[in-house]
């Protein structure tokens, strides 16, 4: 791909996108089902907004709710302070990128991709010229003339976002865009989005089910359950700093290490065992759901002071790390991250340990956070790209 | 039963099945290239022994025969378009819309297709005298598009089914409105159903006989069955070869047209997605 040149971004034209409100939105189906309720969010003009979350979260359905495709039973929508909620898809100046492409079988590429800029009224040559470029940017040029049956996954993929970028909208959707192609291409595909996003820095709302899409691609997360919004915020807040129980559970590659414990007297206990002593204080005693990322354990000499013995189960060698099921007391099953080269073998009798400045606790009946501010010291400040 | 003794009791019955139609053709055909003496020879003489294209030839160069077969395809080929028209809105609708009573419409729909055109023919007599349109192709065609109308609807629904609903909603963020979207998108790619309706409809109306025959009085007007049927009547002279001959040729277009596209109908009935 061509580097980019400040004149290919001021003719883009796209350079600030728009700023997008939902205020308060749900989505109720007739036959009484919630896919979405009073979701509040804000995109800023320029950001790269991943809505991520299970199937079934609501998470297609807000896009689809934002590109007009679907009303909102309740709440309003706002693209640069303007109220689209009544407007069609047709209006939104939105282009969307559809999980299964959507191109259209009749039509070969060029008139795919040139096919919104015509029906909004622009001349032919227009079209061709606009069609050339996105061509150029995206290497399409010498497939203008196929049509999509006779493309790869991978080719239908950037017609898809040369149709999408052609028209220059104020407003990015992708609609779990990557999940059909294999994991080679996915990952490929992930830095081609990044890299378009880079040059055409247009307001885009993504959705994906995919975890690591949203973590590697998203200035901001907006992790989805249950048509709910559970926690918004960069990568490495939300990963730092699980609003609940469940986005510990969701964010992360194995998940976070969960396990019901009882805080006492400032100590944390599970299973019978005192597993750390002092956890930052300031939380009444009593039941709280504990939680460590598999990086926060590590192997500890069996003597040592609140070191958990354990057994492991599992190896699961990544080449740059080693991932290993443990099954240690007071913890239950748990994923340690180890350095690739530690000599580990299934079998193996140890004792693991953490620091309580790395624990998560949450409440068990909420699922809520309880003070994660407590982890600051070590958290990367908010917003900190690191 | 062995895979290999199933086949024959296919083969089988698929034989039957098609001799209970290749019967009266060969028949048709065997009478169609007799002398007039050879026709009272019955099945006896089922190959002639002189065989004559004698018949064909006094039937193709007949040129009342010649309008005939024209009025036949005026009135069939505009019927089969007619009702194909007048399908699309209403297959769009149940394919797209989700609404009160849909299933229950669509079974009502095809009730319709159940109705024998004998019922109706009086009533519709009635109308088409008290509308000024006896006598008259517009008449017959109104007739053939109500009658093609249940059945084209069920056949373009099912190909409206198969075009996926993202690329209509693909249209809609591209700036299309429903019936542009319709226009460019849906039915270029709901083709072969399109297609498949339009032929069924048109090789049903050239097998119409009561229609033309109720509603059309004026020889001049009547398609070919109609005509037949009149010259069969017309005559005490020995016609039974030239009839077969006549109904030979009539049949030919239909069954040329069923042969050229069968492929299509039997795409376009059982199923095979649009492909992106």
């Amino acid at each position: 791909m061509d580097k980019t040149t400040a004149e290919e971004l001021r003719r883009a034209g796209a350079a600030e996108g728009a700023r997008l409100n939902l205020e308060g939105i749900a989505k109720r189906f007739d036959g009484g089902s919630v896919a979405v309720s009073a979701l509040d969010l804000e995109a800023l003009p320029g950001e790269f907004v991943v809505l991520v979350g299970p199937s079934g979260c609501g998470k297609s359905t807000t896009l689809r709710m934002v590109a007009g495709l679907e009303a909102p039973t309740e709440g309003r929508i706002r693209i640069d302070g303007r109220d689209v909620t009544a407007l069609g898809a047709a209006d939104r100046d939105v282009a969307m990128v559809f999980q299964d492409y959507a191109l259209y079988p009749h039509m070969s590429v060029a008139r795919n991709m040139g096919f919104g800029l015509r029906r909004r009224g622009a001349s032919r040559e227009e079209t061709r010229r606009a069609v050339a470029e996105a061509a150029r940017i995206l290497e399409l040029d010498d497939l203008l003339d196929r049509r999509p049956g006779e493309l790869s996954g991978g080719q239908r993929q950037r017609v898809a976002m040369g149709r999408a970028i052609v028209r220059r909208p104020r407003l990015f959707l992708f609609d779990e865009p990557l999940s059909n192609l294999d994991a080679r291409l996915r990952i490929s595909m992930r830095t081609e989005v990044k890299r378009l996003h880079a040059r055409f820095p247009t307001t885009t709302l993504y959705v994906t089910h995919d975890q690591t899409e949203a973590m590697t691609m998203a200035d901001r997360v907006v992790v989805m359950n249950a048509g709910r919004v559970e926690q918004v915020g960069t990568p490495m807040e939300v990963y730092d700093r699980p609003a609940s129980l469940f986005v510990a559970g969701f964010v992360g590659s194995p998940p976070m290490n969960l396990f019901p414990a009882r805080l006492e007297a400032g100590a944390l206990h599970a299973e019978g065992r005192r597993i750390l002593p002092d956890v930052p204080a300031g939380l009444p005693d009593g039941p709280v759901m504990a939680g460590l990322r598999p990086e926060a354990l590590r192997l500890a000499d069996p003597g040592a002071q609140g070191a958990m013995p354990a057994r492991l189960d599992l190896l699961e060698p990544l080449g740059a790390e080693t991932l290993a099921l443990w099954t240690a007391e007071g913890l239950g099953e748990v994923w340690v991250r180890h350095d690739a080269r530690a000599r580990l073998a299934p079998g193996l009798r140890a004792a693991l340990t953490a620091h309580a400045a790395d624990l998560h606790l949450f409440d068990p009946g909420t699922g809520t956070a309880l003070r994660s501010g407590a982890f600051e010291n070590r958290s990367a400040p908010l917003g900190s790209p690191s | 039963m062995s895979p290999r003794a199933a086949d024959r009791a296919t083969y089988l019955v698929a034989l039957l099945i098609a001799a209970l139609f290749l019967v009266p053709l060969s028949w048709l055909l065997s009478l169609s290239v007799r002398t007039p003496q050879e026709v009272y020879l019955g099945a006896a003489r089922y190959l002639p022994e002189d065989p004559t294209l004698e018949n064909f030839r006094l039937v193709l160069t007949d040129r009342s025969f010649g309008l005939h077969l024209w009025n036949s395809l005026k009135i069939c080929a505009l019927g089969g378009a007619g009702a194909v028209a007048a399908a699309i809105p209403a297959a769009y609708a149940f394919s797209r819309f989700s609404f009160r009573g849909r299933t229950g419409l669509m079974v009502a729909v095809l009730l319709v297709q159940m109705v024998s055109p004998l019922v109706v023919l009086i009533p519709l007599y009635r109308y088409m005298d008290a509308l000024g349109m006896l006598d008259t192709h517009l008449g017959v065609i109104g007739v053939y598009v109500a009658l093609g109308v249940p059945l084209s609807v069920w056949v373009l629904k099912s190909s409206f089914d198969r075009v996926p609903r993202s690329l209509e909603e693909a249209a809609e963020i591209d700036g299309c409105g429903r019936a542009e979207t319709l226009v460019r998108i849906t039915l270029p790619l709901a083709g072969p159903g399109v297609a498949a309706a339009f032929i069924l409809n048109t090789m049903m109306g050239w097998s119409q006989f009561l229609v033309p025959f109720i509603l059309l009085t004026d020889t001049g007007k009547v398609p070919i069955s109609v005509a037949i049927f009149n010259f069969a009547g017309s005559t005490s002279a020995s016609t039974t070869q030239l009839l077969a001959a006549a109904c030979l040729v009539a049949i030919l277009p239909a069954l040329a047209l069923f042969v050229a596209v069968q492929r299509l109908i039997v795409r376009a009935v059982s199923g095979g997605a649009v492909r992106g």
